[in-house]
């Protein structure tokens, strides 16, 4: 076109939207359209239906509160068997700390597989977060069920739980890491004709290393949680301890180990902030 | 054969992307060993499609590319990986790994001559490091050799990645916008160290600029390209208001020929 130069400046394309008109926008009083009207009915309706499917109503929790304040009553004062209860958490950190990392080991495959960036078929990559997707949707408490039927009572069934429960938040996290590289510089080490393992060892894994290897340990910090309710299941660990106190009815033990097991988490839960922060 | 192959030929290479622009059409021509090329132009006319065609990153849809007289259109993948590594790539924003240290960085040269087992490992044999350190030492990055990349100005990760390129010990280098990124003052050193190693190594050298002023400085010769054509090859005496006419599309800019005026300028 003979007419145009480059060097002109041309002004925005106006966009299909109107411009509200000054009065409206001065005005302090908010606007209810007969739509936020119409979600906020919904809510409400949705908040009464689950209400009633859960037979929750103000007037059972009157009639349950004696017996609660009996089971509060019989929790105070708090009883700590010391030495058992350390016992059995420090076993729950060991199931915590292998079945973590048995889970680690078996989810990493799954993650390059299911990386859209680097998984070798989109098909393998949609088959992939499918079944991790399975996994995640499965509790740690029903593995623990399943394979302490497998392998008999104690805290090893609990640590294959644990590895197999995990893979599936693991699996979906690493991949997202991967996913969130930088391309360029992985384009940078083919670029020097590498080859596709020392492409990924070069190129990928230094960029998602650090941020792998601290959820890893927020990812333990979680299993030590979920690792405490297996015992429950005869799995192993604290929860072991605390379903005898319970079938017992010693409350004041039971809120002593609730306390002990408060207190304990809460210092790992330090220490693993203290030591993700040193990684970057 | 009795001649020897050019070492770089391009013909009627054409390329259509995906979505049915053009990135070059009919492009065409060919270099020797030891010439420093600059490859100037709008942006989006072509510059880097062109750059990307020579190592295989970019399919061509028409038209040949050969390097030391072997097609690179048909090739398969271990004989692109072969032609990688004959050819060094330096990036407009670096690409260097970010966290790995400068010394590991320069050995990911070696990558595609060393053993996969041996570098998967992270070992690399003394012939290898020596390479790697020469190499940084020519461009004066010794003391940075243990830092991590990510600790190091833009200056310096640009020339890391100019050791990394050489460490393959290439016969061709490719650069793409290599100072982009950098201030006028770093710009002219990071070229300037560029010329100086690639010339001691008598390697085919192309980059792509935006300054007009450093390719008349830098280059023994200029392709211009417009709308994906070669519209200028010459020298950078030939480059005259017509030739920049037919590149920029009337907009001329202004030339500097020494560093001094250069900075003055750009100040």
């Amino acid at each position: 076109m003979s007419g145009s130069s480059s060097d002109v400046v041309r002004p925005a394309k106006p966009s299909g939207a109107r411009t509200p008109s000054t009065d409206n926008l001065l005005s302090p009083w908010p606007k209810i359209s007969l739509k936020s009207g119409g979600i906020v009915l919904l809510i409400m309706a949705v908040y009464a239906w689950a209400m009633t499917g859960t037979e929750s109503a103000p007037s059972k929790l009157i009639e349950g509160f004696p017996a609660i304040v009996d089971i509060v009553s019989r929790m105070l004062p708090p009883r700590v068997e010391f030495w058992i209860v350390a016992e059995h958490f420090v076993e729950t950190l060991q199931m915590a700390l292998i079945g973590t990392t048995g889970g680690i080991i078996l989810s990493l495959p799954f993650a390059l597989l299911a990386a859209r960036n680097i998984s070798p078929h989109p098909w393998i990559y949609q088959i992939t977060r499918i079944l991790l997707n399975i996994n995640r949707a499965i509790p740690e408490l029903i593995f623990a069920l399943m394979l302490v039927a497998a392998v008999g009572l104690g805290p090893f069934g609990g640590v294959l739980a644990i590895a197999i429960g995990s893979i599936g938040s693991l699996g979906k996290i690493y991949a997202e890491n991967i996913e969130a590289i930088d391309p360029q510089q992985v384009m940078a080490v083919r670029a020097t004709g590498a080859g596709p393992l020392t492409t990924f060892l070069y190129g990928v894994l230094p960029q998602v290393l650090p941020v792998m290897t601290s959820y890893s340990i927020y990812y333990f910090e979680v299993s030590v949680r979920a690792a405490t309710i297996l015992g429950v299941v005869g799995a192993g660990g604290i929860g072991f301890i605390i379903q005898q106190y319970m079938a017992l009815f010693q409350y004041d033990l039971l809120f002593g180990a609730l306390i002990f097991m408060a207190i304990a988490i809460t210092l790992l839960d330090r220490l693993s902030d203290l030591l993700r922060r040193r990684i970057t | 054969m009795s001649n020897k192959p050019e070492l770089l030929s391009v013909e009627s290479v054409r390329v259509q992307f995906p979505d049915g622009t053009v990135g070059l059409s009919s492009a065409s021509f060919s270099a020797q060993q030891g010439e420093i090329i600059a490859i100037i132009g709008r942006s989006g006319a072509g510059k880097s499609t062109l750059l990307r065609c020579l190592n295989g990153f970019q399919e061509i849809t028409s038209g040949e590319i050969y390097v030391s007289g072997e097609s690179v259109h048909s090739m398969g993948n271990t004989e692109l990986r072969r032609l990688r590594r004959q050819i060094g790539f330096i990036w407009q924003e670096y690409n260097i790994i970010d966290r790995l240290p400068a010394l590991t960085n320069v050995l990911t040269a070696r990558l595609a001559h060393n053993n996969p087992w041996q570098s998967a490992v992270g070992f690399f044999g003394s012939e290898h490091r020596k390479i790697a350190l020469h190499n940084m030492q020519r461009l004066n990055l010794m003391h940075r050799a243990t830092l991590r990349a990510d600790r190091m100005s833009g200056g310096e990760k640009q020339r890391l990645s100019i050791a990394r390129a050489l460490t393959q010990e290439p016969d061709i280098i490719l650069a793409d916008e290599p100072v982009a990124s950098l201030d006028p003052e770093l710009a002219w050193q990071v070229l300037s160290d560029l010329s100086r190693v690639t010339r001691e190594d008598g390697l085919l050298t192309i980059l792509t600029l935006h300054q007009v002023h450093l390719a008349v400085e830098f280059a023994d010769r200029i392709l211009g390209i417009a709308e994906g054509r070669i519209v200028f090859d010459g020298p950078p005496s030939a480059l005259d208001d017509e030739a920049q006419t037919k590149i920029y599309g009337g907009r001329l800019p202004q030339l500097h020929t020494s560093e001094e005026n250069y900075l003055k300028a750009m100040a």
